[in-house]
């Protein structure tokens, strides 16, 4: 860790890593509780490993076809922002259950995804980069993104928070006050979408998944109000993300795993913090 | 239930209507009237067709035959002037809000005409109507299931509805909760029209002014009708009725009110 520090003023790459850390978690912090408290989580995760789909793909249109504009960028946007509305139209148009929904979503996603990437030629990135991404490898084009993202978010969270709030705790009830809540919830899962792909891109796809889920569900513990849970939500991210970096540095871990580790790891020890608090008492 | 002329339309008219869910009938032929400030009682069998007639009301589904009207208008159109209570088990009892955020709930997106001040004192006000207002910055999720029933009502009230509808309120409610609730709905009924919703025909008490009987069809009864033989009628077979002027005393069975 005093490596890290030490180090931290020397390399850029370190330094760019550090700010990608903390721009991630206001995202994963606003989107993870609203995630979380509506119980998404897995079509979070189904969004997420489709846009392994799309990043191969593009992958093979630019090496193979010679397509500029297919980018693993572009190319995850248009499988997340796909795999968003077919799960919503799915959701309210069909009678499958939602579990056989996310995992079909899920499967084929990352199943067409792996096709692509077997059948491109040349340098072929390695599966295992994005599935847990390298956050060492962060370009400032991804960290202006990013913060471009946070801007959004935070701006959609503090003038829609009643609406969003009235439609996660009782979606019929809002339809009868006159929400539109079908428009609210396909904008909202484009915006899930969107922050999947952009932190895909940083994180991976599997610590994507994670950093939205546990440490929104840690905050859930602490919070008895949703912007205290926002608020906890993204200290816990900033913890995690900053803290697994820090701690993988000498020992050369991967940072991702480690990332995922200590968010897990906070979330025992708050757990257990309260199951003795609640013994004491 | 009476068709005396009223200035205004009565709140609820159902006209021939009919529906059935994937060509299976749930309801056929229903006339209705409920005039302004009555007090209604839904009862019949699981699977009758009581929860249909709630949303048919509230402009969730549309009739396949005949007309519905609320306030002399579609129903989809004065939704958002009924307030909705639903049975307080579906919910997250873990999400983070407190009972003032849950009853400011019921405010969103209600084309109300006024500024903060105003919402907030609504909300207060609903606190006070369901004796809440002390528990208004409590977590939600620390509630007992009567008083998050309670607090429901209370998000239903926040923006001044012209009636309230129940789903079975009193469900997995302990019966001193179950009385305390039906004490507030009757003081509610003197400001509006109240429909409720219940499987539990137990509940059928002095305040209700109707009770409409649903199965596939619908059959109302002013409250002193309703006796053995319709309760028979209504669930084809014989069950254990229970009477709330009844009492149990050494001296023998009394009756209070006759």
């Amino acid at each position: 860790m005093l490596e890290f520090i030490a180090d931290l003023q020397k390399f850029p790459f370190l330094q760019m890593a550090l700010a990608a850390a903390l721009l991630a978690s206001v995202a994963c912090g606003i989107v993870g509780s609203y995630v979380t408290i509506r119980r998404m989580t897995y079509i979070a995760g189904a969004i997420a490993h489709c846009t392994l789909g799309g990043m191969g793909a593009a992958r093979y249109l630019q090496t193979e076809m010679g397509i500029g504009i297919a980018t693993p960028l572009t190319g995850a946007v248009a499988a997340a922002l796909l795999a968003a509305l077919l799960i919503s139209w799915l959701q309210a148009k069909s009678d499958l259950r939602q579990d056989t929904i996310l995992s079909a979503v899920w499967a084929i996603g990352m199943a067409v995804g792996i096709i692509f990437i077997s059948r491109t030629s040349g340098y072929n990135e390695d599966l295992m980069s994005y599935l847990f991404g390298d956050i060492l490898m962060v370009s400032p084009v991804d960290l202006v993104l990013i913060g471009l993202l946070d801007g959004g978010l935070v701006l959609a969270a503090f003038f829609f928070h009643n609406e969003l709030d009235a439609i996660a705790f009782d979606e019929e009830f809002s339809r009868l006050s006159g929400l539109p809540v079908d428009l609210y919830n396909t904008l909202f899962l484009c915006t899930v979408a969107l922050t999947v792909v952009l932190l895909v891109q940083i994180v991976g796809i599997i610590l994507v998944v994670a950093l939205l889920a546990l440490p929104a569900a840690t905050a859930g513990r602490l919070a008895n109000r949703l912007p205290a849970m926002i608020t906890a939500a993204t200290l816990l991210c900033v913890c995690s993300t900053v803290g697994g970096l820090g701690l993988s540095y000498s020992p050369d871990l991967p940072a991702g795993a480690t990332i995922i580790l200590a968010a897990g790891a906070l979330y025992l020890t708050v757990d257990i913090f309260l199951k003795i608090k609640g013994k004491i008492k | 239930m009476t068709t005396h002329s009223a200035p205004t339309p009565p709140d609820i008219v159902f006209t021939h209507v009919s529906f059935s869910y994937d060509s299976e009938p749930v309801l056929e032929d229903v006339n209705l009237t409920v005039d302004h400030g009555e007090f209604i009682g839904i009862i019949g069998p699981n699977g009758g067709g009581k929860t249909t007639l709630l949303r048919l009301v509230l402009g969730l589904i549309s009739p396949e035959t005949g007309m519905i009207r609320v306030f002399g208008r579609p129903p989809k159109e004065v939704a958002h002037r009924i307030g909705y209570v639903p049975q307080h088990l579906q919910f997250d009892a873990s999400f983070p809000a407190t009972v003032f955020d849950i009853v400011s709930m019921g405010q969103v997106g209600r084309r109300l005409k006024c500024g903060r001040k105003e919402k907030k004192q609504a909300a207060m006000e609903a606190l006070a109507a369901v004796n809440l207002l002390p528990y208004s910055r409590r977590p939600f999720a620390g509630l007992s299931g009567g008083q998050r029933q309670r607090a429901l009502i209370a998000r239903a009230l926040a923006f001044y509805p012209r009636m309230l509808l129940f789903d079975e309120p009193t469900a997995n409610v302990d019966s001193s909760s179950g009385e305390k609730l039906y004490r507030i709905l009757a003081e509610l009924n003197k400001r509006m029209t109240i429909l409720v919703v219940s499987h539990d025909i137990g509940f059928v008490n002095r305040h209700i002014t109707s009770v409409v009987c649903v199965n596939h069809t619908v059959v109302i009864h002013p409250t002193s009708d309703l006796a053995g033989q319709n309760i028979l009628d209504l669930y084809g077979q014989d069950i254990s009725l229970v009477r709330h002027d009844h009492r149990c005393s050494s001296e023998g069975h009394q009756c209070s009110n006759s």
